[in-house]
């Protein structure tokens, strides 16, 4: 290539905005509440964030890529992926006898979801929404079939799920890690740049060779893959699984996604705005229980958050624009 | 016209077949009881569809439709036995109200309708649970018997209100400068408002209008069950979905079908009451739900439209 594509900045207008506004209401959370700051807190918040930010990788991917002919792009199956994988591993670690063997079948579990969903979408023409909708229920429906078996967690899950450096715990590492590959395949591979151009424009995108149909799909299978590895993480997290599961996952990556700046319809978006995104989520959720403000105060905090954030990325558009065409 | 005809013809030619099946080999399935109780399931699951293809005849979708549901059960628990009219007022009201929180969103700040609305859902949802934390409360017990009230064994009045509704919604979309200006929106935004639409006012509408029809579902679910509960009306986001789409309702926007809806209405009306006179686990159902969800519009979305 003798002529070099032109990056946009790293850390745009919008990204600043998130960074700096989430900082803010941490250290105001922080100045009210003196207790925030403690390391055990700090640590209980950012072992949450980072299991959620593996799971909003994937979705962060999906609300990217993943839309098909006018409809955007959303997996609303991460969330029982997860679950389905915290009790799919013990049955099948009590199958096979062997943890490997588990832990990689486990994940192929998550590309398997992420496939049936992604071959729904593109060979049925069934929108996304609706697609992993029917996904998700099912698989919900397949987890509580499967009752619990007590299995031994092997060491290195309750590693990544548990153990920590420092104040930083494993689980967040392991985001940070999947972060930058994936902000590296999306800003300097071919891969990435296909997927930004289908976003933005998917006729003009097929029209310069872009197979939709399998870009579609990758974008479900690593959704699907992301989410299952999230689920081991949770696992070595909990330690012994639970069949109450309230589904944390799948609104909150969603929530996570959009906080971070991503446009729903698409184009816009960078892998950046996630980490202050899940941390905002998991803050929220973490004091909300540590405070022991009831469940209903939490989801009408959460939906007023989104709505106010996405309100200013409008605006700020909005402004934008108005300064462009004048 | 051929294909919105052809599109009903395969709904209500599905029903057919799975009420000749049920009636086959589930027994007290042709039963009067049952009649009236697959009626009254089905009022609920219509209007639901209905509110439903509301938002998504404007190139829209309402995710908030099942826990306004559930608010509604919550606040008819509370006032149904103080004041009957006074507490279907409130429920209406409250349901414009969360609707046209969802239409400011969507028509004056420009956000996507899924965000607007899972906000909406997020914030329904706590409400719902504010109102009644966990299942209580009562709904006059008249209520429930007249609506399940029979005449020579028919459901008199739940067929009544069911018809009642479907041909104001065909007029309504038919007949009325509002309801074709909705499938001009839906169908091209840019050129309805090159033909003099104010598209931002009709999209605000819908969504008021599927707050309400949200709401009237939440009243009747909750004469059903003669209680408030907090999260009796998820299930419902999944139905109206299912039947809307199944019934003819394009996700795109711009076409619908309220016999169609009606169709696919019964469809997840009979899924619901068979795996409930099946007797089989609930987490059974919920697989086989997802399945026919897929299925249904695959059937009806992804076959149509090549």
């Amino acid at each position: 290539m003798n002529k070099k594509l032109k990056l946009p900045p790293i850390f745009s207008e919008r990204i600043t905005t998130i960074y700096v506004s989430v900082f803010l209401f941490i250290l105001a959370a922080g100045m009210l509440i003196p207790t925030v700051f403690m390391p055990s807190n700090i640590i209980g918040v950012l072992r949450q964030a980072g299991i959620l930010g593996v799971v909003a990788l994937g979705q962060f991917l999906v609300i990217m890529g993943g839309a098909w002919k006018k409809d955007v792009g959303i997996d609303l199956s991460v969330g029982s992926t997860l679950f389905l994988t915290t009790l799919a591993f013990c049955h099948i670690n009590k199958l096979v006898q062997s943890d490997i063997v588990a832990t990689i079948l486990c994940l192929l579990l998550g590309v398997l979801i992420g496939l049936i969903n992604g071959i729904m979408i593109t060979r049925g023409n069934i929108s996304p929404f609706i697609a992993t909708l029917a996904t998700s229920l099912s698989l919900q429906g397949i987890t509580w079939m499967i009752s619990i078996t007590p299995v031994e967690i092997p060491g290195y899950l309750i590693f990544l799920g548990s153990e920590r450096i420092g104040l930083v715990p494993i689980t967040f590492i392991c985001f940070l890690i999947l972060s930058i590959i994936l902000w590296v395949l999306m800003r300097y591979s071919t891969y990435g740049i296909r997927v930004y151009a289908k976003s933005s424009n998917p006729r003009a995108a097929q029209l310069l060779g872009v197979d939709l149909k399998l870009y579609t799909l990758s974008t479900y299978v690593i959704s699907g893959l992301l989410a299952a590895f999230g689920g081991l993480l949770y696992l070595g997290f909990l330690v012994h699984p639970s069949m109450t599961f309230t589904d944390i996952f799948t609104f909150d990556s969603i929530a996570a996604v959009l906080i971070g700046g991503t446009e729903f319809v698409g184009g816009i978006g960078s892998v950046f705005g996630l980490l202050p995104g899940v941390v905002l989520m998991r803050f929220i959720n973490y004091f909300i229980l540590f405070f022991n403000v009831p469940d209903a105060t939490r989801r009408i905090m959460t939906g007023l958050m989104i709505f106010s954030i996405v309100t200013i990325f409008v605006l700020q558009s909005k402004r934008k624009r108005k300064f462009k065409i004048v | 016209m051929i294909r919105k005809v052809s599109r009903s013809i395969i709904i209500w030619s599905v029903d057919f077949v799975f009420v000749l099946i049920a009636t086959l080999f589930i027994p007290y399935f042709a039963s009067y009881e049952n009649f009236a109780n697959v009626a009254v399931r089905l009022l609920i699951i219509f209007l639901v569809a209905l509110a439903q293809s509301s938002a998504i005849v404007v190139g829209g979708a309402d995710l908030s439709v099942g826990s306004n549901m559930s608010v509604m059960t919550g606040i008819a628990s509370y006032l149904l036995i103080v004041n009957p009219i006074l507490g279907i007022a409130v429920i209406l009201l409250a349901g414009a109200a969360l609707g046209a929180f969802n239409g400011f969103g969507v028509s004056k700040l420009n956000i996507h309708p899924f965000i607007v609305t899972l906000c909406a859902f997020l914030i329904a949802q706590g409400l719902a649970l504010t109102l009644r934390p966990i299942p209580g409360g009562e709904i006059p017990r008249a209520l429930y018997t007249s609506l399940y009230s029979t005449y020579y064994g028919i459901p008199v009045l739940s067929i009544i209100l069911l018809l009642t509704f479907l041909f104001m919604f065909v007029f309504f979309i038919e007949r009325t400068s509002l309801g074709r200006s909705l499938l001009a929106v839906g169908g091209n935004e840019k050129v309805a408002q090159d033909f003099g639409v104010n598209t931002a006012r009709v999209k605000f509408l819908a969504y008021v209008l599927s707050g309400v029809l949200a709401a009237l579902a939440g009243f009747f679910l909750g004469v059903r069950i003669g209680c408030g509960s907090p999260n009796v009306g998820e299930t419902f986001l999944l139905y109206s979905f299912g039947a809307a789409v199944a019934g003819g309702t394009y996700l795109t926007g711009g076409v619908t079908s309220p016999v169609g809806t009606l169709g696919g209405a019964l469809l997840f009306a009979l899924i619901d009451d068979i795996l409930w006179l099946a007797q089989g686990s609930p987490y059974l159902s919920l697989v086989v739900q997802g399945i026919m969800l897929a299925v249904g519009v695959g059937i009806s979305e992804g076959g149509l439209r090549r």
